[in-house]
């Protein structure tokens, strides 16, 4: 095998090295520095030994003593914008030393935080859409008229039948009562709970007897729900 | 910065292994908890519902369900016995494989609307007794929101033999027996006689309604209903207006739009329909 390679000598001509010649020393072996010093190089390269006599007879000069402060006065007036020292900053190599002892810290802080809030990353990932939940969920608004109650709560299926849980706003002070709550498509019953007493939806579609003397409104969320509102 | 790190790290290490240990001791026996929160509401009488417990645990159901059950029990000063009469019929609706959730949901509606523990014992028994006929209707294989459906539909007042009868009924949408049941209920509701409103139905299953909702085709009886018409009319006005292969959205646009004035009389559905125009809104009104 005979690779070659073009080399530029100091006088400007093309010289071909062959890698066998400069590299091989005919045992197999190729040596790290590959068989030559740089000084053996110097001493056999005619142009090399003559640039060196050339350096070596040159005057050892010392730079003026303004040198250093002109040079700096120089780099001070080259002021850098905002974005532009950010970006060097950002993008600067650094070098960061920890011991054992830190990094093992951080990895514990990192499983802790992974471990608590792992199943609520799980729950609801970006974007705030809950992965468990259907994407679609009902935003609806439960209405009770009473302008005497001082208290009116909303209870059902959808929350286990606590009374005290879901509260309704007078917010306009006319006794019209609100609260907008989110429902997954399903069938629901429910009542309101006024000032401790529990009261049907008059204004419901459909009812159920409850079992315990009172109706409960039904309220199906759905399809069903689409083709009525 | 070292007697920081230092703390930091022993504090890390502690977390990391009190954490799957408590997660551990919360997992293993969940049912130990619940046994300690009946003690601590119930004191020395937590031994009368502790053969309960033991069954409820034996026949699957959720210790969270019996744990929520137990704590608004004693929320309410029912007393160990109560919880053990809440108790007794939801271990069974379990053992037959119904969703005990259900029972559980219903327990607590009677706690919360300070029902007597006895009552709301019957009130269980009866819905068992419900769910019993709807798997009846069903058959084993089925699944739980058609169960709870059917159930409701029960419980809403549709006799068990028009429920079978729509049960027989071959459909291949396995939501139909959910949404016929939800219309039977409300047309029951609406003042139909259910043997008009098994036909409707029948008829609406067999033109490929009721698959996905029942909510338009309910709506169309409802308004018709508002506007006076009989059950007996809107019943034949909807089968014709199927059997002609039409849809039955053309039939609610016209009654939309005549439940608002009271426009000119003109045919409910289409021209060779048994209904008659019914200018106005409201009942018994005129062309009769």
């Amino acid at each position: 095998m005979s690779s070659e390679k073009t080399n530029r000598d100091p006088s400007g001509t093309i010289s071909t090295l062959r890698s066998e010649e400069t590299l091989d020393r005919g045992d197999g072996i190729v040596p790290a520095h590959g068989g030559r010093t740089p000084d053996h190089d110097v001493d056999e390269d005619p142009a090399l030994a003559s640039l060196g006599e050339m350096f070596r007879s040159l005057d050892d000069l010392e730079p003026p003593e303004e040198f250093t402060s002109h040079v700096m006065t120089r780099v001070r007036e080259v002021q850098r914008s905002l974005p532009v020292r950010l970006w060097i900053a950002l993008t600067r190599p650094r070098t960061i030393r920890v011991n054992l002892a830190q990094a093992f810290a951080g990895a514990c802080i990192a499983m802790v935080l992974l471990l608590v809030a792992g199943p609520a990353l799980q729950r609801v990932p970006f974007g705030g859409v809950p992965a468990s939940k259907p994407a679609k969920e009902y935003l609806v608004q439960f209405t009770y008229r009473d302008p005497g109650a001082a208290a009116v709560y909303i209870a059902g299926t959808f929350n286990q039948w606590k009374p005290e849980e879901i509260p309704l706003a007078d917010v306009s002070g006319n006794g019209v009562w609100t609260a907008t709550v989110p429902l997954k498509p399903d069938v629901y019953e429910y009542m309101f709970y006024v000032d401790g007493h529990w009261k049907s939806d008059d204004r419901a579609a459909y009812y159920k007897d409850d079992g315990f003397g009172r109706k409960n409104a039904v309220l199906r969320l759905g399809n069903s729900h689409e083709a009525l509102s | 910065m070292k007697p920081f790190l230092s703390l930091l790290l022993r504090l890390c290490l502690a977390l990391l292994m009190l954490f799957p240990a408590g997660s551990y001791a919360r997992a293993s026996d969940p049912w130990a908890s619940v046994k300690q929160t009946a003690l601590s509401a119930y004191g020395p009488n937590a031994q009368e519902i502790h053969q309960e417990l033991r069954s409820a645990e034996n026949a699957g159901i959720p210790p969270e369900q019996v744990m929520n059950l137990l704590s608004r029990a004693s929320g309410a000063a029912l007393t160990a016995d109560d919880v053990a009469r809440l108790l007794h019929p939801i271990i069974r609706a379990k053992k037959e494989n119904f969703p005990s959730e259900s029972f559980v949901d219903k327990a607590l509606e009677g706690i919360a609307k300070g029902a007597p523990a006895p009552l709301i014992e019957s009130v269980l028994d009866r819905k068992l007794a419900t769910y019993g006929s709807a798997a009846e209707i069903l058959g084993k294989t089925a699944d739980r929101k058609t169960l709870e459906a059917t159930a409701l539909s029960l419980e809403r007042g549709v006799r068990p033999e028009i429920m079978k009868e729509i049960a027989s009924l071959d459909s291949r949408s396995p939501g139909t027996m959910v949404h016929a049941s939800q219309a039977l209920a409300d047309l029951t509701e609406l003042g139909f006689p259910q043997e008009l409103g098994v036909k409707l139905v029948t008829a609406g299953i067999q033109s490929g309604y009721l698959r996905s909702e029942s909510g338009s085709f309910v709506e169309i009886a409802a308004r018709a209903h508002k506007l006076g018409y009989s059950a007996a009319e809107i019943t034949g006005a909807m089968e014709s207006q199927l059997k002609r292969g039409r849809p039955l959205s053309d039939l609610l646009t016209e009654i939309r739009g005549k439940a608002g004035f009271g426009g000119p009389r003109s045919g409910f559905g289409a021209s060779d329909s048994s209904l008659r125009g019914r200018g106005g809104q409201g009942r018994g009104g005129q062309g009769r």
